[in-house]
């Protein structure tokens, strides 16, 4: 997902993704919020592109 | 004297001076008049304030001793609950719930040193975002210049400390959001360590990033009000278990021997001539030579941004669900298109973040404190969409997070300190210190204040 995100149906995305989580996107939303995942994932490439150090563990800790 | 330091009206109560009921008289007169044009307030505990003034004369008069902050009014973001009142949190929804059973643990621990609660204040919808223009409950001015914003997202809380309205505010810091209004108003903010505070009885935004913190107009203060709400709290799952470490009594020491170092590279680039004027003038004020990078700066900022959307989405989810008609225009499609993203980058922002704190904590072996910017810019317009950056026009909206967003998932104590050069519009430093080192911060905060080149000048 990292590498393409130009190319990737944003349309199709949220037709399976929202139907899977259980969060309908309004028709009047749609454009607005495929807008949004596009800047989103604009936003996001840095960290995508980022290379951690393997088994790093992710940051919150659960503390029985 | 009720505009003055939260400290001096303190010694005043408590010398007999004047009475806590004569301050908050006073008070609440003051942001009848002031929130008019700033429009701070969302809500005035007139009532119980005045109850609670009472009950320190009362003491007083009896010979007890009502504590350090005794009959100084204060005021919080409108996400801390309130008993009696309902906590709106910016939005619509919350403003029909229920009313909190009781205060949150930060208001009783003011109001167990003395404090007393006046208000609540406007915020962005949920917490989201760096304006304050707020669609259900208006937008808040900025006192120094009423067609800026004030920031956000505890836009009223800098605004009613800056105005005069109360000599403290809480507010809480996401990814800047005491750090961008205390620079934009010009007064100091703190946002503690991650789980130094307890955040028990707060509506949360985004819990992996939370903090919440005061806003003051001197640091005496703003140390007075971080001190009275210390400590562990069994309510906050991620408040850290460790003793109070007051700071109050420390401020004098200065800022000698602290190993201070400005941030260059990323903290260096993108930022206006006036912005930048301030970490220049504070390395000077604190003879600092030292530069030093940040490593994954960018990728930091772009995690807390993932890490902001996924978490936000879903605590509101029930929200975006069955109401997204009542949710502000601004927001409404950051929160959906959260809801959709993958977990992987979710993820993959948390394992950076740990990664992103080794970094920064291998910094803090050889620095005690770094210096950078809070905004790239002073407060802009509301009607401003884009700025001028070195010879280049860019969006405004995405600018404002680039410096205080890139520290975010590290969770370090960051306190504010406001430069006001004259005749401009304030903007801030970020005094960073090391996880649960805040009295590095505000010695060098008081060193700068000391210098009376930095702290808040009347709007």
């Amino acid at each position: 997902m990292t590498a393409k995100i130009e190319s990737i149906d944003w349309d199709g995305y949220v037709d399976i993704v929202s139907r899977i989580v259980g969060l309908p996107i309004a028709t009047g939303d749609r454009e607005a919020t495929i807008a949004q995942l596009r800047l989103n994932a604009a936003i996001a490439e840095p960290l995508l592109a980022f290379d951690i150090p393997e088994g790093t563990n992710p940051a919150p800790v659960f503390k029985p | 004297m009720t505009d003055g330091p939260a400290l001096t009206i303190a010694a005043q109560v408590l010398a007999g001076q004047q009475t806590a009921s004569s301050v908050i008289d006073a008070t609440l007169a003051g942001i009848a008049e002031r929130n008019r044009t700033v429009n701070a307030f969302t809500h005035v505990t007139a009532e119980r304030a005045r109850a609670e003034a009472l009950r320190i004369d009362a003491a007083i008069a009896s010979g007890c001793n009502p504590g350090p902050l005794a009959g100084v009014p204060f005021a919080v973001k409108d996400l801390f609950d309130i008993a009696g009142v309902s906590t709106k949190a910016g939005s619509k929804i919350h403003a029909e719930r229920r009313p909190a059973d009781r205060d949150a643990t930060a208001i009783r621990r003011l109001t167990a040193a003395g404090a007393v609660l006046v208000g609540a204040l406007n915020m962005e919808e949920y917490a989201y975002g760096f304006y304050t223009d707020n669609p259900h409950h208006g937008r808040t001015l900025n006192p120094h210049d009423p067609t800026r914003t004030a920031g956000g997202s505890s836009g009223g809380s800098a605004a009613a400390v800056a105005a005069g309205s109360v000599p403290l505010a809480l507010g809480s810091d996401t990814n800047g959001s005491i750090r961008v209004p205390s620079a934009f108003c010009g007064v100091f903010g703190l946002k503690p360590t991650y789980g130094r505070l307890s955040r028990a009885g707060s509506l949360l935004f985004v819990s992996s990033l939370d903090h919440i913190g005061p806003m003051a107009r001197s640091v005496g203060d703003l140390a007075a009000a971080y001190d009275a709400m210390q400590g562990f709290d069994p309510d906050d799952p991620v408040c850290a278990d460790r003793p109070p470490e007051p700071v109050s009594g420390l401020l004098r020491n200065g800022s000698e021997g602290l190993r201070i170092a400005v941030a260059a590279g990323y903290f260096a680039e993108v930022v206006s001539p006036e912005s930048a004027a301030a970490v220049d003038i504070a390395a000077k004020r604190l003879g600092v030579t030292h530069t030093i990078d940040i490593p994954g700066a960018e990728a930091a900022r772009a995690a807390a941004y993932i890490i902001t959307s996924v978490e936000a989405a879903r605590e509101r989810f029930i929200e975006l669900r069955d109401r997204i008609g009542d949710f502000d225009p601004n927001t409404r499609y950051r929160f959906l298109a959260g809801g959709l993203l993958p977990a992987d980058w979710y993820v993959k922002a948390q394992q950076f973040r740990r990664w992103y704190s080794q970094q920064l904590n291998d910094l803090f072996q050889r620095w005690d404190v770094i210096l950078t910017p809070v905004a790239p810019i002073p407060a802009p317009r509301f009607s401003d969409l884009t700025v001028n950056i070195d010879g280049e026009d860019r969006p405004l909206r995405p600018l404002l997070g680039r410096f205080v967003q890139a520290l975010a998932p590290a969770g370090l104590p960051i306190l504010v300190a406001p430069y006001i050069a004259r005749s401009a519009l304030p903007v801030g430093v970020q005094i960073i210190a090391a996880p649960f080192r805040e009295i590095d911060a505000f010695r060098v905060a008081k060193a700068l204040e000391d210098s009376r080149l930095f702290g808040p000048a009347a709007p």
